[in-house]
């Protein structure tokens, strides 16, 4: 019989780990949040908020993350998207293997070969200069975050493309046929049927994509460390320097910031999701 | 046709774009300054000079393991009781995973710093293995994936008499082998790359996993480095190459209508 | 196909453990560790035995406690241990007459009737030596008697040094094998003290200056402490084989050592130290081998097992020790004036309990260092003897210096967590190259010390304006026991002859200027003795302070005379006579450059102010750095937040301005005034007050700012480069230098 609780047994292994090591950990970081002092704490209330949004480096920390989200993540879905539609249904066995590697090569190798490639004495400045042009500092010559973008792009749209051609190859192959029949045009039937059938699940690879964007800080710090150049200065190198600097509050302060951000857009999706499960009677 | 034509260029493109990377270290690794244009000096060093390599490729290959021992069943178990049943609270707990998902380690390195001191895990090796093993991703990736697991199914087993373990071991699991497998090598190339945990929870430097002595390359393997970064990659790519299929198949929740 | 792949894949991965497997293991087989970083918690030393030479198996060191026994004073003791048969002896005039003495004061061996001789000794049997001086040939005649008393043995040496007036010869031990004589004489009055080996027929074999000691194994071998060998410590450990004439080995020793022994019953070399006595493995080496902690074991640490300090092994007259590893010290002494006067010998003996072990006691506090320097040790140990109720726990994260320095970024990290989560000892220190001090003393993770200093009353006697400097934000959370000074040495005579003021150069584009007048007159002339790159670093520490302030979160860059200064580098940058490193020498540090970047209290204090006066040729003088005076912390400490006995902590820290420790002749400059009144003005007394040490006092008095943490100056040093490269303007430098500075300190 089917109890009201027996989903929640299901759960209890993980949540008893997870409660002890990032659950509760996490609740504590937001007590440190309403805090002031080490050692002898003392509430503070907004104190701590107040003073990180008049803070000149968490603006430009936030600034500089949003615009690397805005100019990653829409790419990254919609070229997820489209090589997803290309890869569904065709063979393109190799092309296929190939763009999922970014995504299994440890971060360190990646950017070792990364920075062979776009480095000053690399391929990509030789071929520049062939043509004519001087030599780009893709790492600190103000492209800092576009070069970053690039490589977001380049690490996760395989399994964003690998997601779609999934949702695009399971829609019934009658819709084809059927608007083949119809009009000859093969754009017309990606407008107008597959991208509808796949509402659902352009918001998932949205939230995923808005996830592997946080990730972008292991790439960052291994090719800048504590101090990336400006432009490329986000969230994380804001907290993480904080650490250094023994001052836990704002830290906690700023991360707890993030989550609420970042909980707000879930909650959209999830609610949305619920919607969509309902229409489609799950 | 033209369309066609178009996907395949776009594929094709894509496709040699994202080996770029793994060229380019390919290539590092097999110059070395002297006479020849191509050797294998770079290995001999990285393989023959320095025991941290064996260490640090150990204590990876441990660490991902047991990691992957713990997440992989707990989170089935997660994923199952989440995407298969209703209790109160339910949505408010699965949307806490969703945003556990998303914490960066910074926001909780203190208090995880705590947590281990106090149960003395600290210094050794569970110190990085705990809080990663609990990483709720893969709960979230499992319960998506079986959210298409047909309800009929299920209530056909239990009109068949079967206990609801018995429902998920018997039925459901078996079902989820390819988004399981997906998850294992989502979880494995995640934690392959760990830096931030061992560096503050961990003491010695024999205790560090590769991914944190690659990053200081300089001074321990000398010139080395991209041969090394080559090692290092081989088991995620033939882990890729392993479980290609499964893995694709798990990653575009092959959804049972 | 799919099949295959897989297999394929599993064969491969299978393959790669394999390899992996096997390089591991024959890297433990073979046992060759690349030169791994030391890093532990634990605080056991590294060396094992498996670690000493491969030839010789030999039992451990056997573990166990010493125990200090009643000291025997007399006038009449002898000044030299013998090593009778495993029985260490001394010799006795006393009424009953000239007898040797073990330590229960029974006697072993009557001297025989002889007319006074000026040493009597005994070899390893047993058998009696004399040596009688000829005062007018300065010949010695040394006649060893057998068990009946008959002389069967007789050698006469002909090379000792023969004294001048005013000194006197004096044969500080003779010992002997069947083969070979071995002499250490002294000229007294002439800093003269020589090792010389003969053999039985008066042939001088080989011959050693400035041997502080030596020791024989009876075959044919010894071993001495020999002092201008080797440049990079004062005594080198020599071993010589005598029978193929020569030298085995030779190496340096760098803990000050007094005494050589050599043990016949487990065939180790034993020295005595400033630190106490140890195990000597010869052939071992760190790292970075400037120190002994790898090749150096102590089993009887100065102050902590015995009731004396390192000061009195400088009238250490002789060391022994016996089968029973018992340890045997022979101090003179002097006491009495005029017609009193009267010198003795102090024989302190310890007796050896093996298995024996001190007394867990818990500790009262702990100390948090990244390593233990031998300050702290020898501090700790001073505080316990003083107060025996406080037990002190040293909690360092690396074993050396060195294992510190390979891995000082982890322990950044590291620390910062700790300090944050609480989980540090009460006392923490703040020292330690590429910590960010500033970030520390701001932090209320270290308590604010202000309420402490006043109450004591301690902050009347530091120097103020180190004390303000280390002042952050109307807190004081960190103090410094000892600083240095960076400052420069330059060629008064050479800058007199180019009519250059030296007290005119207000900023480095002054001295950097200099150059072109320098190459004009003396072409071979370098202007620093020294890198490129440290000039810089010297450079560009020494301006920092003056552009930022950490407190304020303040940078402004665009100074005239920061520019200026910048150009001018820029300007003789490619210039080979900026700077060559030459040889560096003790007691010159320019070899023939106008300048040398250098730091007062770096070393020795004393040796800063001897050399000056002593050593150094005519001109030199000490400038203080262009910039601004800062200086840096060599120990700084301060107390957790979180502790649990802050007043136990701040004990500890008191005790560290007491005149005690201020006063230990230590590196680095101390902080309080006595203690620097105290070393100053004695030094100025002993060196008949000279006339050139204002520079000196000025320069140590001046310092006022703290260096700022490498974080800050690493940030500008990046952008300097790029101006350097001409990949940037000077504009664009400092703006893009500032915009990041600035970033640093508001975050």
């Amino acid at each position: 019989m089917r109890k009201k609780w027996t989903g929640l047994w299901f759960i209890l292994p993980s949540l008893i780990g997870t409660a002890a090591f990032v659950i509760v950990p996490f609740f504590a970081s937001i007590g440190y949040a309403f805090t002031k002092g080490t050692g002898k704490a003392e509430f503070a209330g907004l104190a701590n908020f107040r003073e990180l949004f008049a803070n000149d480096a968490y603006r430009l920390a936030v600034k500089n993350t949003l615009l690397f989200i805005l100019e990653g993540v829409p790419l990254l879905v919609i070229l997820g998207l489209l090589l997803g539609i290309a890869l569904a249904g065709s063979r393109f066995s190799f092309q296929r293997w190939a763009i999922l590697i970014p995504m299994a090569l440890p971060t360190a190798a990646a950017l070792l070969g990364w920075q062979a490639v776009f480095g000053e004495n690399g391929p990509l400045n030789r071929l520049i200069q062939l043509c004519g042009g001087t030599t780009v500092d893709f790492f600190t010559g103000g492209f800092a975050r576009e070069t970053l973008a690039f490589f977001f792009l380049v690490k996760n749209v395989g399994y964003m493309a690998v997601i779609f051609a999934g949702a695009v190859s399971s829609l019934p192959k009658e819709y084809g046929e059927a608007f083949a029949l119809d009009s000859g045009s093969k754009t017309r039937y990606v407008w107008h049927i597959i991208l509808p059938s796949v509402r659902g699940m352009v918001l998932f690879v949205c939230v995923l994509s808005l996830m592997y964007s946080f990730q972008i800080f292991r790439e960052a710090y291994g090719l800048y460390g504590d101090r990336p150049p400006q432009e490329a200065y986000m969230l994380q190198h804001f907290m993480n320097n904080n650490f250094y600097k023994l001052n836990y509050q704002r830290l906690s302060t700023a991360a707890l910031l993030l989550v609420l951000g970042i909980s707000a857009v879930l909650a959209v999706f999830l609610w949305r999701q619920e919607k969509i499960s309902a229409e489609e009677g799950m | 046709m033209r369309v066609k034509k178009a996907g395949w260029w776009l594929a094709t493109i894509s496709a040699l774009v994202c080996l770029l990377p793994f060229a380019g270290v390919i290539a590092g690794s097999l110059r070395y300054p002297g006479p020849l244009p191509v050797t294998l000096e770079q290995y001999g060093r990285a393989l023959l000079q320095n025991m941290e390599f064996y260490t640090g490729f150990w204590n990876s290959l441990l660490n991902t393991a047991l990691i992957l021992l713990i997440n992989i069943p707990v989170s089935l178990l997660a994923g199952y009781g989440f995407s298969q049943y209703r209790f109160p609270g339910r949505n408010a707990l699965y949307w806490l995973y969703v945003v556990l998902m998303l914490l960066p380690f910074q926001a909780v390195v203190v208090p995880q710093y705590i947590v281990l001191q106090k149960t003395g895990l600290l210094g050794s090796r569970w110190a990085v293995i705990l809080p990663c093993a609990f990483s709720t991703f893969t709960a979230f990736l499992l319960a998506q994936y079986m959210k298409g697991i047909s309800r009929e199914l299920l209530d056909a087993g239990r009109i068949d008499g079967l206990g609801e373990f018995a429902l998920f071991w018997r039925l459901a699991a078996p079902l989820c082998r390819p988004a399981v497998t997906a998850a294992v090598v989502l979880v494995f190339f995640s934690n392959w790359s760990m830096v931030e945990q061992p560096v503050v929870f961990l003491d010695e430097l024999s205790q560090f996993p590769l991914s944190v002595l690659l990053n200081r390359s300089s001074a321990l393997f000398e010139g080395a480095a991209p041969a090394c970064g080559i090692l290092f990659s081989v088991l995620p790519i033939l882990l890729y190459r392993f479980c290609y299929d499964d893995l694709v198949e798990g990653i575009s929740l092959g959804c049972v209508k | 196909m799919k099949l295959s792949k897989k297999q394929q894949a599993a064969i491969l991965a299978a393959a790669l453990v394999l390899v992996a497997a096997g390089g591991t293991a024959a890297f433990l087989l073979t046992g060759q560790d690349s030169p791994k970083p030391e890093s532990s918690l634990s605080a056991e030393n590294s060396v094992t035995e498996a670690s000493q030479t491969a030839t010789e198996q030999k039992a451990p060191v056997p573990k166990g406690l010493y125990h200090e026994k009643e000291t025997q004073k007399g006038g009449y003791f002898g000044d030299t241990f013998f090593n009778f048969q495993g029985e260490i002896v001394w010799y006795r005039d006393s009424e009953d007459g000239l007898s040797f003495v073990k330590q229960d004061g029974t006697a072993v061996a009557e001297t025989p009737e002889t007319p006074p001789s000026n040493y009597i000794g005994m070899d390893f049997h047993g058998n009696i030596l004399e040596a009688f001086l000829d005062k007018s040939t300065y010949f010695v005649t040394v006649n060893r008697y057998d068990q009946a008393g008959e002389i069967d043995r007789t050698a006469e040496l002909k090379e000792l040094h023969k004294p001048g007036e005013e000194q006197y010869l004096h044969i500080r031990k003779i010992l002997a094998d069947d083969s070979y004589l071995y002499v250490l004489g002294e000229i007294q009055g002439a800093n003269d003290s020589y090792l010389q080996v003969y053999d039985w027929d008066g042939n001088l074999i080989v011959e050693y200056a400035d041997t502080q000691d030596a020791a024989i194994d009876g075959q044919g071998n010894f071993y001495s402490l020999t002092g201008g060998l080797n440049r990079r410590s004062k005594y080198a450990y020599v071993k010589y084989d005598v029978n193929a004439q020569k030298e085995v080995s030779m190496e340096p020793v760098f803990d000050m050592p007094y005494q050589i022994e050599y043990n016949r019953y487990d065939g180790r070399i034993y020295l005595v130290t400033e630190k106490g006595v140890g195990v000597y493995y010869p052939g071992i080496v760190g790292p970075n081998d400037s120190r002994n902690e790898n090749n150096l074991r102590y089993i009887l640490t100065l102050i902590q097992d015995t009731s004396f300090t390192s000061e009195p092994l400088y009238s250490l007259t002789d060391f022994a020790m016996g089968e029973d590893r018992s340890l045997y010290f022979n101090f003179s002494g002097y006491e009495g004036e005029g017609e009193n006067f009267r010198s003795y010998q102090q024989i302190i003996p310890f007796t050896f309990e093996e298995g024996g072990k001190k007394e867990e006691k818990e500790p009262t506090f702990s100390i948090t260092v990244p390593y233990a320097n031998d300050f702290l040790k020898e501090a700790v140990i001073r505080f316990q003897k003083k107060y025996p109720e406080e037990h002190v726990e040293i909690d360092a994260a690396y074993l050396s210096e060195d294992a510190y320095w390979q891995s000082y970024d982890l322990y950044r990290d590291k620390i910062s967590a700790r300090l944050m989560a609480g989980d540090v000892g009460d006392v923490v220190s703040l020292s330690g190259e590429g910590l960010p001090v500033q970030n520390f003393l701001q932090s209320d993770a270290l308590l604010d010390l202000t309420p402490y200093l006043e109450e004591s009353g301690i902050s009347t006697t530091l120097n103020p304006s180190i004390l303000e400097a280390v002042e952050m934000n109307g807190a004081t959370r960190g103090l410094p026991v000892t600083y240095q000074v960076p400052c420069l040495v330059a060629d008064g005579a050479l800058a007199e002859k180019l009519g250059v003021n030296l007290d005119g150069l207000d900023s480095w584009a002054d001295v950097f200027n200099l150059l072109p007048r320098l190459k004009e007159s003396s072409p071979e002339t370098p202007l620093f003795n020294s890198s490129k790159n440290l000039v810089a670093w010297a450079m560009i520490d020494s301006c920092m302070p003056r552009l930022i302030d950490v407190e304020q979160k303040t940078v402004s860059l665009n100074r005239d005379w920061f520019r200026e200064t910048l150009e001018s580098f820029k300007a003789i940058e490619d210039d080979p006579m900026l700077a060559k490193i030459q040889d560096v020498s003790p007691i010159d540090p320019l070899m023939g450059s106008m300048f040398s970047p250098y730091g007062i209290g770096e070393g020795y204090i004393g040796d800063d102010f001897g050399r000056q006066i002593t050593y150094y040729p005519e001109g030199y003088c000490y400038l203080p750095m262009p910039g601004g005076q800062q200086f840096e912390c060599k120990d700084i400490f301060g107390i957790a937040a979180s502790s649990d006995n802050p007043d136990a902590a701040w004990k500890f820290l008191e005790y560290l301005y007491s005149e005690e420790i201020q006063s230990l002749h230590r590196r680095g400059i101390p902080v309080t005034q006595e203690g620097w009144e105290k070393d100053f003005l004695e030094r100025m007394s002993y060196h008949n007050a000279p006339s050139n040490m204002e520079d000196f006092e000025a320069i140590v008095k001046g310092a006022d700012t703290l260096k700022l943490q490498s974080e800050i100056t690493n940030l500008f040093a990046a952008h300097f480069q790029k101006y350097l490269d001409d990949e940037e303007t000077l504009d664009q430098m400092l703006a893009a230098a500032e915009e990041e500075i600035w970033l640093y300190l508001n975050e």
